[in-house]
Order: C-alpha cells, then structure tokens, then sequence
C-alpha cells in the first residue's frame, strides 16, 4: 500500500513536471517547476543559522527580454509572516522587506549578486519597496509588485534583457519566511512573459517535508568555467547531493550538517561547458528531516559565482549514457 | 499653490469624516487616449506638465515628448549619452518645466529645448518642489536634496542631511521647513543654510512609504498619499502632527497611491497603480468618489501621474498605455442596467420630479444626480418578443409603453401592466410615439396619427386621406397651443390641429428628393427645429428654412433625435456620436464615439431634465451632460507657432529668421492653437504684414504657405476656440529676406564710388591720354609747323623764285607787247586796260602798222591764263608777227585762218595722244586811218562800235582760233566806214566775266556796253580810268577770274 501511495507520489510528480515543463520557456515562477522546490527561505535576521538560512537574505534577479515592451509585475506568495506557510519561532514577531530595483549596477556589481548582505549589495535604483508583517490579506495569496517599466532595468546584454532585482530580507523577528516569486505579465494572475527567465546567485531554500520529491536547481558553466567548487550550507546531513550532466551520471557532493559549509569540487568535462548542471538534493528514506533549509552557490576557478537559472539554460541536462561498441572479430 | 476654493475644499475635507460615501460605477466617461501609435515616445508615461505656452510636456520612459493637441515632438537632453528618462517634473514660475531623471539629472526646459542642471549625482530624482525667490529643491531617491536657484544659475547644490531617507515626495511649508516623504514613513525636515535637520517623524505613518504630497486645504495641512496604506490628512501644527485618514474606507485605503492633485474646482484625484483613478469632490453636502478605470472607459487602472492644464482637462499618465485626457466630465455615459437590452435607453421623462428612463425591455426609475437606479420595471414577460418603442405618463399615475408590434400597454401605479390600445390594423401597432397634451392622446403609427380624447375616449385617424404626406409617422410633438407637428416624409413640416384638420407648414423644401423628417423640436424662440433620415436638420422659421447639413458641420446627415434645450443648443443623435449646435454663435460641435463604445443614438431618445441635465439614450446606456462641469469653453486657446518650413527644410520657431536674397522663397507656416479640449475646432486667423492687405478668413488649416521675394515681413497668428474665444494675443515672429546685393545702400553707394572713380579714372587717364596725345600732337605740330614752315619757307622760296621767274617773263611778255605810243599815233585818243590776272597774261594785244595807212589791231584772250595763257600768247603774238609782218597777210580773215593754222601746226593739235585743245579768242581789225575804214575778222569775240555816237555790238565768227579740231573754220571780214570821233572797242571775257558787284554776279556784257554807253563821249583817257575804276568797283574783294584787256581808240 505504501509502495502504491509512492508509485502514485512519483507518478503524479513527474506528470506534473512534464505538463509544466512544457510552459517552462516562457514561465517564471521561483522556484520553478524543473526546480521541484516548495518554497524560498529567508528568516527574520535574529533568526539562528542554524535554521538554515546563513545571512537572512535572499536575492533574485528577473530578466524581461528586450523584445517585450509592457508593463510586468513581480509577484510575490505569501510574503507575510504568519500563517500556515512560514515557519513560527515563538510567536510571530518577524518584519520582512521586498525590495525590488532596476537601473544601473543593479545586477553587474559582485556586491549585487548578493552572496552576502553587505556592501553595494542594495545597488541600482529602488522601485518598490515593502515590509510585511503578519498580514491575513496576503497570508496564502499574492501581493503584486508594480506595474514595472522593463525599460527601467539594467540591460546585460549577455542576459538578453533587462535584469531586475528583488532582494527578500528579514529587518527583524526569527520567524522564518518561506515564499515564492513569480516574473508576471498581469498583477493579479501569473501570467508568464515569453522569454523571460530568472535567476540567483545564493539559492536558500526549503526542502520538502517528504523524502520521495528531488529538487534540483541549475547553475549554468560557461566556457570559461574549469572546474566549479560547491558551497552548501545546513544540509543537516539529509541524504546526498548529487550532481547530473551530459556526462556525469550522479557525482555525490561533499554535504554539510547542521550549521555548517560544506565545499566541493568539479572538474568540468568539455562536453558540460555552454550548459547547466543538475544538482539534485535527494533527501535520505531513513528518517525524514522536516523544515530542512538549505544553502548553496557554485563559484568556477576564479571565485566566480555561477547563477542559477530557474528555467535551466540548454533545458534539463540528461545524462547521455557512453555506450561502447566493439568489433566482433569472427 | 494657491486654493481658488479655499472654502469650498475646507468643507469638502470636513465632510469627508461625517457623512458616508459611496461609489459610482457602472459610468463610462469621454476619454482620448495617445499612444506610442500616435506619436508618444513610449507607453509608460511618468510626469506630466505644461508650460507656459501651453504646450504639454510628457516624461516617458523613453524621454521627453511635448504635445500640442494634434502631435508629439520628441524633445532629447543636450548630452547624448543620458541613460535616463524623466521620472518627476514641475512648471517653475518662469514658465519652465523642470525635469527629473531616472538616473539623477536635472533638465530645464528653454523653448522646447532642455538645459542640463550640473552639480547633481544621483541615482533618481523623484520629486521637485519650487519655494521662494526661484528655489528648486531637487529630492532625490538616494542622494537627498539638491537646491537650485533659477535665477542665479549655476551648479545645483546638495544641502547637507545626516538622514539616509530614501526620498519619494516633499512638500514646502512656510515656516522654511519641508515634509519628505520616504520609503519609511513622512518626516518633517527644516531648511537651514545648506543643510537638511530633522525636526521629527510622524509615528502615525512610520514604515508607510509616501509616494505623494499636496497641499491641503489649510496652510498647515497636507494631504499624504502613500503606496498602500490610504491617503491621510495630516495638520502640523507646533512641532506635531496630527493624522487622520481622509476616507475610512477599507478599499480606498489598500490603493496603491502614485499622485495627488486638487484641481480647480477643488477635487482631489488619487491616481493609482492598479486602481485607476479616484476623484473626491463635495456636492450637496456628500463626498463623491468618482472613479475613472477601465470599466469607466480609461485604457488602463495603472496610472503613475495626473495633471489639470488650463483648461481644466485632466491629463492621467498611464503606466505602459499612454496618455489620457479626460476632456472634460461633463459628458458621461450611464449604463443602468447589467446587460444590453438592459441598456438599450429609448426614451425619458419626468413626472412629478422623478425621471423616468425607458429601456428597450422596461423603465427605470432613476436618480440622476446620485446617479442611482431608484427601480427597475422588466416589461419582457408581457410584451414577449415585442420592444418597447415609446414611453408616455398617462393618466393617475399611469404609464403607456409603446411596442413596435402590439399597440400600448399601460403601466399603473401599482405596477400593473395591461393592454391600453390594441388595433386590428397591425400598422396601428406599431407605436413610434406616444405624446399626451392633456386633452389628447396622440399617437404616432405606421397608419398615420391617432387621436384619443382623453375626456371621451373617442378615436380620430389622420392619414393620407386627411392629407398627411405620408402614414408612417416617425414622431408627434405638442406645440403646447393644442396643434402637434407631425414628424414624417414630406417636403414641409405638417400639423394636425383637432378642429381643423392636417395643416401643411408654408415653407417648403424644393429639390430635396424625399425627405423623411425623423423629429421635431420648437425652440426658446418659436423656430421649428426638424431632423430628417438622410437630409441633415432643417430650421423652419415663418415660411423660410434653413438647411444645415453634415457639409456644414453636422456629424451625419442621418438624425435620429432632435432637442432644443432650455439654452437653445440643438442636440442632434446619429450613429454613434451626436451633434450640438450653439444657435448664437451658429456652430457645431461634433462627438463620436466618445465613451469608446461604439453607441449608436436612439430615435428621439433626448431629453432635458428639470435640473437641466441633458440625457441621450443610445444602445449602450445614456449620456448624461452636465453643463455646470462644461466650463473649458471659455478658456482661450494658446496661439503658438511650431516650426517655419523654409524651402522644405522646417526650422523651430524663433523670434525672427533673416534669409539671404533669393528671387522667391517658399514659406509654411506651421501653427497650433494649443487648445486640449477640442483642438480640432481651433480656428485660426493670420495676417503677414508687409504681404497681406487683411486678415486671412477663419480656417481650420493649421498651416500658412507663402511665396516670398525680398522684404521684411512680421507674421500675426490669432486662434479661437470653437465657441470664438480669444485671448487676442498675437503670436507672431519677423521674417526678412535681404535685398539682393545690388539694391543695398551700401553697395549702391559703393557701386556708386566705383562708377564715380571709374569715371574720375577714366577721365584722368583719358586726360593723361589727352595730354600725352597734346604732347605728341604738339610735338608733332611743331614738327610739322617746321616742316610747314620748312615747306613753306621752301615753297615760298619757290613761289618767290617762280614769281621772279614769272615777274621775268612777265617783262618778257611786256616787252613783247607793242608799244602804246604806236596807237596813239594812229588815233585820236585810246586806251589800252590791261589787267592780267597772275602777273603774267593770256591776254595781249597787238598792233603795228602795215603800210602807211593801214593799221593792225589784235586783241586776243588765249586759253587758260597765268603761264599757260602767257605761253599761248606768246606763241599767238609771235604767230600774228609772223603772219602779219613776214607773210604781210594783212586782210583779218587771213591772218585769223592762217593763224588757227599756225597754232594747230605748232602745237601739233590733232596729232598724237597728247594732243592740246589750247587756242585763242582773237580780234584783228585793220584800220586805213585814210579811209577810215575798219576791216576787222573776229573769232568769237565781239566787237563795240560806237558810230556817231550809236553804240553798235558786232559779233564774230562762231569758230576759235586753234584749239577746235573744226575741219573748216571760216572767218570773214566785217568793214565799216568810221567817222572822225566814233570809236571801237575791242575786249577779252575777262571784263565782262568778272564776278563782283552788290551780289557777286557777273559783269555781264550788259553792264559793259552800259559802260561804254556812259563814258562815250569823255576822251579815252579818261574812259580808261573809268573803265579801270568800274570794273575795280565791280571786283570788289573778289578774286579776278581772268585775265582782263579792253583796248579802245577813237578815230
């Protein structure tokens, strides 16, 4: 009966997947569908790390391809703290802001990628800008961020678009704040913008309360990449992360426990280069970890850090398994 | 900022605590709506301001556009490498607009040019705000406050602030101090010097971010607007504030708010991201929110700006869908009911202060001024698949409905409904109208009018039979007399009184085709007002008419209502817009489509309510029409001048162009009477001084063109609104297009010069010329004088040798002659004048004795004188010596035959190739003093007797001596027997051929035997003194022609 309820589990969340995946082009919902992860985690910052959130603060970056000229909206899902979402420490006591900028150096500087709250890590211009609190109104909902000018992002050319900023940060309270964005062509539905994609430096993030569902996340090598080093953080030892490519079947991380970093090394295969890799955090059967947050960047050889696309650049990689041909000598 | 309405907003601000609010919906407004399509830089459409040439500048996304009514001009920063656009403005009291961009500038507006602000380095300019003395305060997001003088110019400065806010709104008080709204709250700051010290933060509004700030009512009062937590009234007062919420409305108060505006009548608009715009404004005593979305006909509910110009129209700044203007209010449109027939309106009336609006499938009862529906009757259910066509109140409270297929029902009180009329002529079921005049029923049908006398019920039928044109009756209006006017086809307005009939109307339509008359109306003044399908409007005044038609103005010759009001505007539906004629000033106004619908207007579904509202009915609602909110009408509109295209290529307006000389250019004048509100009805004027004689007619082109020589020009431009206002301020600029360079004062005074230096030049170097000619010609005169003078000298050293050589001959020649002492001898007295004419003589004379009694006398006159002559009569005189003395030939005629022999012999005449022709005329007489005879022969000269004292003239023979190739020449004697004293005279030509006298004649030999007449009788010397002093006399000056001799002798 068990096996049956898993069979149906898997069945239904890949089926899910598939029906998703193929809107994924032009989706953007963070965390999205391919990313199969239930929620992004920031906790008020007199939260413990522990908890696993290393800097109470997440950032995201949106690209609104240069070929779409309307007003968009950047939505947010529960971004109140309180509720069944988020995670109570005591009493619900935790302040939240949503920032959202555009402009110049809003997403070229190091400090923009926001790997830590310091520094320029507020760059380019402020264009909208909230604290919540609890708030029944947006408990379980949507709270809609514009309307936004595509024209007032940052234009990276290499990004084909104009990135926008949002930056998640917990002003006060050790509640934690689980929520979820998404790139919107209408403010109250989420309407994808064709093309438009988004993406982080520094992913935290909460795990499935269930040990069957995978999450995955994607960072993209370039070419210049030689090999990759792996930052988690707090992966209280909750299964294996592993890493998936054209040529790599399954290469397991080094992983962290509670509280801690963890770091690994890649050496990049020519045949992974111009593609993004699959890290999967398959979480162990023994015992289920619940509320498990966890933290993770890639840096390549130079300190680097990789982003991570939500809609993976080069689609999901698939292992590509290397048959090998003999000739039969008769 | 200043309140016009200071009071009226005091009250509005009060009211807006104690009494409830409600909402309007289900209103749809006249919105024109600009886009990228038509010309705006980009959709998202930031700031919106207007200058003080009324143009509108619009901050977009892009940069800058400004509008003028009809375009958009792109307006681009100075320095092409802005990354930014314009996020925040304001109209600075220099008639400017001030701009701030998305990354930190500052630009000014100069014409419809952008001045950079220096001195500033910030991210984003949100706010600008203009205090005292020209004082711009720039509010930036991230770099706090900049001041900027206008009339000092320079850097903007940043005022010093140990605050961080992130800056979003401001606003100035008086007491030098300034509200900032931030991202965390709204914090009261003051002004000191160059520095920014915090006075305190308003707790109430911590953490909310103030997206806005406007002036409230009172001077300590400002009215907060914040992103989603509602708008507040917050009072500073003595170092405190104090907040209130300035509508407790749970949905107003989750708007995410961008701008506030009061405008002039003293409205507050709240413009919102998400839920379009909110206007609050008092009136009788209530708080209206008015809100203006999408369901209300605005393009989008995403507005970032509002904006009042002028004129009073209300510019929204969409977020990613343009520009809108709400023209004007005044015109709305009503949907009552929740579906389409529902709002199919077909008919109004009042009664008893109630208005009733009647729909395709029932009637409402309608408050008009809460915009309300009081109730609703569905008449669906009993006239089945009929429609309602009329509407008429009866009776006790009774309403009649008219359908187009089952007569009238009747509609009491209570809400009953029943059949009233029912024919079994089907085309009396179908009822057009219905109109009771209180002692009449009258309806309209397809089968002509019927009448019902209310007090009897007795029925009267008015068709064809009792002369109406036609049965099809479209409409019936009471005249208010007992007549009605007879809306149907036909060339003249009919009535039909009850006593007398169908009457015919004494103006008639001629030419017109068939013309079906659709309605009437009678205006204020008694002018029957009739809207025909197909025809346009015709105005029936006595028994004249006038035709006004869509060529005239009118939006479409198909009318399907007609109304005059209570201030005789003729309301006119058509398709899809309506018409509005203004009867004073004889102008149309047009509108179409205004509410974005697609309405189409309903027959004879106009009316004017008591409170003078006036409502059309129309497939999607009806429009109601405030006049009290129609006040734009009387602003002017701004005269400007875009751009002057010169020979094709265009040039911005300046004060004055200067063109070089060109025989013609081609001038257009590009204009635009900045008028927002109706800018296609702006009519214009304009008059070219120095080229027009008079203004031009009113057009509605928005350009001049001219073809322009040289001269100097001063363009005028006027431009009236539709209703003919003006602000009569000339817009204008100088044109001059220079003289050729030949008709300048200074190059005809140089040419001038020139031709004078020229002239002075030339004469000098023709004197130089001259004088070095003199010079030369003197000199060469002095040569020549020499030489002349040589020459002269030589020649008269030549004519002095050959005179001597003459003079010799001459002697020699005299000594030839015979000496007179041999005549003397011979007789009693003679005289011999002898005169030769150059010294030496042709003429000479001979004379010798022959024997002792005979005499020979010669006197001959040889061709030519002077040498040849003497030659001849040399060779002659020797020739008669030798005939005479060694031949002693002595008989005349001989010696004259012998001697043309001798000449022609000597000098070979008739021989050779230079053969001579010279000759004599001679004379020989022989006189025997014995006998006294004289024997003379004579060739060709004449010989004067005087015998007896009778003067005898003899000729002689017609043949000279030599000379004459004559081969016989006969000479004969001629003798006379002489008498002792008679006397003869022998002569050559010279005497008598010498000109003289008092008028130069010849002598002639008249005047010589005159003469000889005269001296007859005196001794002969005498005679020859005479002779000698007659002919000196005659002579005169004169030159002497010839040689002269006259011998004479007296026997």
């Amino acid at each position: 009966m068990i096996m049956r309820d898993r069979f149906k589990i898997i069945v239904v969340t890949w089926a899910l997947l598939f029906v998703v995946a193929g809107g994924l082009a032009m989706a953007q919902p963070v965390p999205a569908a391919d990313e199969n992860i239930p929620y992004l985690m920031t906790f008020g910052k007199d939260g413990d790390k522990s908890w696993g959130d290393d800097d109470f603060s997440q950032t995201f970056f949106f690209k609104v391809p240069t070929t779409y000229n309307d007003p968009f909206y950047i939505r947010v899902y529960d971004p109140d703290i309180g509720g069944d979402v988020d995670e109570i420490n005591g009493y619900w006591d935790t302040r939240m802001s949503y920032t959202v900028y555009g402009g110049l150096e809003c997403c070229s500087t190091d400090d923009s990628k926001g790997i830590q709250p310091t520094g320029g890590y507020r760059s380019g211009v402020m264009l909208a800008s909230k604290v919540f609190g609890v708030d029944n109104r947006y408990d379980d909902n949507w709270y809609t961020f514009g309307p936004f000018n595509p024209g007032e992002g940052e234009l990276i050319e290499e990004f084909g678009g104009y990135i926008f900023k949002i930056i998640a940060e917990g002003e006060s309270g050790d509640d934690g704040n689980l929520y979820r964005y998404f790139l919107s062509r209408e403010p109250d539905e989420n309407v994808p913008i064709e093309d438009g994609n988004a993406f982080t430096y520094e992913y935290t993030f909460r795990m499935w309360n269930n040990n069957e569902n995978i999450s995955h996340i994607y960072p993209y090598v370039d070419t210049a990449c030689i090999f990759i080093k792996t930052v988690n953080f707090d992966w209280d030892d909750d299964g294996v992360i592993r890493v998936v490519s054209r040529v790599r079947r399954g290469q397991l991380q080094k992983i962290s426990g509670e509280k801690e970093w963890a770091e690994d090394r890649i050496r990049l295969d020519n045949a992974e280069l111009n593609s993004s890799l699959d890290f999967q955090f398959i979480k162990k059967k023994s015992a289920l970890v619940r509320n498990n947050n966890v933290v993770i960047s890639v840096e390549n050889q130079y300190g680097e850090t990789l982003p991570f696309f939500t809609v993976p650049i080069g689609g999901v990689p698939v292992y590509n398994a290397n048959i090998g041909v003999r000739k039969i000598n008769k | 900022m200043s309140f016009p309405v200071q009071l009226k907003r005091t009250l509005f601000v009060a009211a807006l605590f104690v009494i409830s609010t409600f909402f309007c919906v289900s209103q749809t407004y006249q919105f024109r709506n600009y886009n990228t399509e038509e010309g705006l830089r980009n959709r998202f459409v930031y700031t919106i301001n207007q200058d003080s040439r009324g143009f509108i500048w619009l901050g977009t996304g892009s940069g800058i556009s400004i509008f003028d009514g009809f375009n958009f001009y792109n307006v681009s920063p100075p320095d092409s490498t802005v990354n930014g656009f314009p996020v925040s403005s304001i109209d600075a009291s220099d008639g400017s607009v001030v701009f701030g961009f998305s990354d930190g500038n500052v630009y000014k507006s100069s014409g419809s040019d952008l001045n950079r602000i220096e001195g500033i380095t910030a991210f984003r300019v949100n706010s600008l705000l203009e205090g005292t003395n020209s004082d711009i305060y720039i509010l930036s997001q991230s770099k706090g406050i900049y001041l900027y003088n206008m009339d000092a110019g320079g850097n903007a400065v940043r005022l010093h602030s140990d605050n961080d806010h992130v800056i979003y709104s401001g606003a100035l008080m008086a007491d030098n101090s300034m509200l900032l709204g931030t991202q965390m709250g709204l914090f009261i700051v003051s002004i000191e010097e160059d520095r920014i010290v915090p006075v305190f933060e308003v707790d109430d509004l911590h953490f909310m971010k103030i997206q806005a700030i406007e002036q409230g009512p009172g001077s300590n009062d400002y009215i907060v607007g914040t992103e989603d937590d509602g708008v507040f009234m917050v009072t500073i007062d003595k170092g405190s504030a104090e907040v209130s919420r300035l509508i407790d409305d749970e949905l107003f108060n989750q708007y995410r708010i961008q701008s506030l505006m009061y405008d002039k009548a003293g409205n507050l608009w709240v413009a919102t991201f998400g839920d379009g715009i909110s206007k609050l404004g008092l009136e009788n005593g209530n708080t209206n929110i008015s809100k203006f979305g999408k369901e209300s006909g605005l393009i989008g509910n995403d507005v970032k700006d509002i904006y009042q110009d002028r004129e009073g129209n209300i510019w929204i700044g969409q977020f990613g869908d343009g520009v809108s203007i709400l023209a004007s209010d005044a015109y709305s449109l009503i949907t009552p009911g929740k579906e389409g027939r529902s709002n199919n309106i077909i008919k109004f009336f009042e009664r008893e202060g109630r208005l009733f609006v009647g729909a395709e499938r029932g009637i409402y009862q309608y408050d008009i001024e809460k915009e309300e529906v009081i109730s609703y009757t569905d008449l669906g259910r009993y006239i089945g698949t009929s429609k309602m066509t009329s509407y008429c109140p009866y009776i006790n409270g009774t309403i009649l409905l008219g359908t187009d297929t089952r007569g009238i029902f009747s509609l009491d009180k209570n809400g009953r409904v029943s059949q009233f009329f029912i024919s079994d002529n089907n085309l009396e079921n179908f009822i057009a109208d219905i109109k009771n005049d209180g002692n009449y029923l009258w309806l309209a049908t397809r089968s002509g009018v019927l009448s019902r006398k209310i007090s009897t019920g007795e029925i009267k039928r008015y068709t064809t039979y009792e002369n109406l044109p036609h049965n099809n009756i479209n409409q019936i209006l009471p005249d208010g007399t007992g007549k009605i006017y007879v809306a149907t086809t036909g060339n003249r307005f009919y009535t039909i009184d009850p006593e007398t009939g169908v009457n015919a109307g004494k103006a008639v339509i001629y030419g017109g085709g068939r013309i079906e008359f659709q309605a009437y109306d009678i205006d204020n003044n008694g002018i029957i007002w009739g809207a025909t399908l197909g025809k346009g409007v015709y105005k029936f005044t006595g028994d004249s008419l006038v035709h006004i038609s869509s060529a005239d103005g009118l939006l479409n010759d198909h009318c399907y209502s007609i109304m005059a009001d209570s201030k005789n505007n003729i309301w006119v539906g058509h398709e899809q817009g309506f018409s509005v004629l203004n009867t004073e000033l004889g102008q149309i106004r047009t509108f179409v489509d205004i509410f974005g619908m697609e309405e189409d207007y309903n027959e004879n579904a106009v009316f004017e309510t008591s409170e003078g509202y006036v409502l059309m009915g129309n497939s999607e609602g009806f429009m109601k029409y405030m006049p009290e909110l129609d006040q734009a009408r009387m602003i002017p509109p701004a005269t400007n001048i875009i751009s002057v295209v010169i020979d094709n290529i265009e040039y911005p307006l300046q004060d004055s162009y200067s063109l070089p000389y060109k025989a013609r250019y081609s001038i257009t004048v590009n204009f635009a009477g900045l008028y927002y509100s109706d800018a296609e009805k702006v009519y214009y004027r304009y008059k070219l001084d120095n080229y027009d004689t008079e203004w031009s007619e009113p057009t509605f082109s928005r350009s001049a063109n001219y073809k322009l020589s040289d001269g100097n020009y001063r363009f005028n431009l006027i431009s009236y609104n539709y209703d003919g206002i003006t602000n009569n301020l000339v817009a204008g600029f100088n044109l001059s297009v220079k003289k050729p360079i030949w008709r300048m004062w200074w190059f005809i005074s140089i040419m001038v010069g020139f031709v004078l230096g020229t002239i002075v030049i030339i004469i000098r170097v023709r004197e130089k010329a001259q004088s070095k000619v003199k010079d030369y010609l003197d000199s060469e005169l002095e040569d020549r004088t020499r030489e002349v003078i040589r020459q002269k000298e030589e020649i008269v050293q030549q004519n002095r040798e050959i005179t001597d050589s003459i003079n010799y001959a001459q002697r020699i020649q005299a000594g030839l002659l015979p000496s007179l002492s041999k005549i003397e001898d011979v007789f009693d007295g003679s005289f011999t004048f002898y005169r030769p004419r150059d010294i030496v003589s042709g003429d000479f004379y001979w004379f010798d004795h022959i024997d002792e009694d005979r005499f020979i006398i010669v006197c001959a006159d040889s061709t030519g004188h002077g040498v040849p002559g003497a030659f001849m009569s040399m060779i002659g005189s020797a020739l008669i010596q030798e005939i005479v003395l060694r031949k002693e030939i002595t008989r005349p005629s001989q010696i004259l035959s012998t001697l043309d022999k001798e000449i022609s012999s000597t000098l070979n005449q008739g021989e050779g190739e230079h053969t001579t022709s010279d000759g004599m005329d001679i004379v020989v007489c022989e006189f025997n003093h014995k006998t006294r005879m004289l024997r003379f022969a004579s060739a060709m000269r004449p010989v004067i007797l005087v015998m007896e004292g009778e003067q005898y003239y003899i000729r002689g023979n017609k043949s000279s001596v030599g000379g004459e190739s004559v081969s016989e020449k006969y000479f004969d004697d001629q003798e006379y027997y002489l008498k002792k004293g008679d006397s003869v005279y022998l002569f050559s030509d010279g005497y008598p051929d010498q000109f003289g006298g008092p008028q130069g004649k010849k002598l002639k030999i008249i005047r010589m035997k005159n003469l000889i007449e005269e001296i007859k009788d005196i001794p002969m010397d005498q005679q020859s003194i005479a002779v000698r002093d007659y002919f000196d006399e005659w002579q005169g000056d004169l030159e002497q022609v010839d040689d002269v001799l006259i011998m004479g002798f007296r026997i």
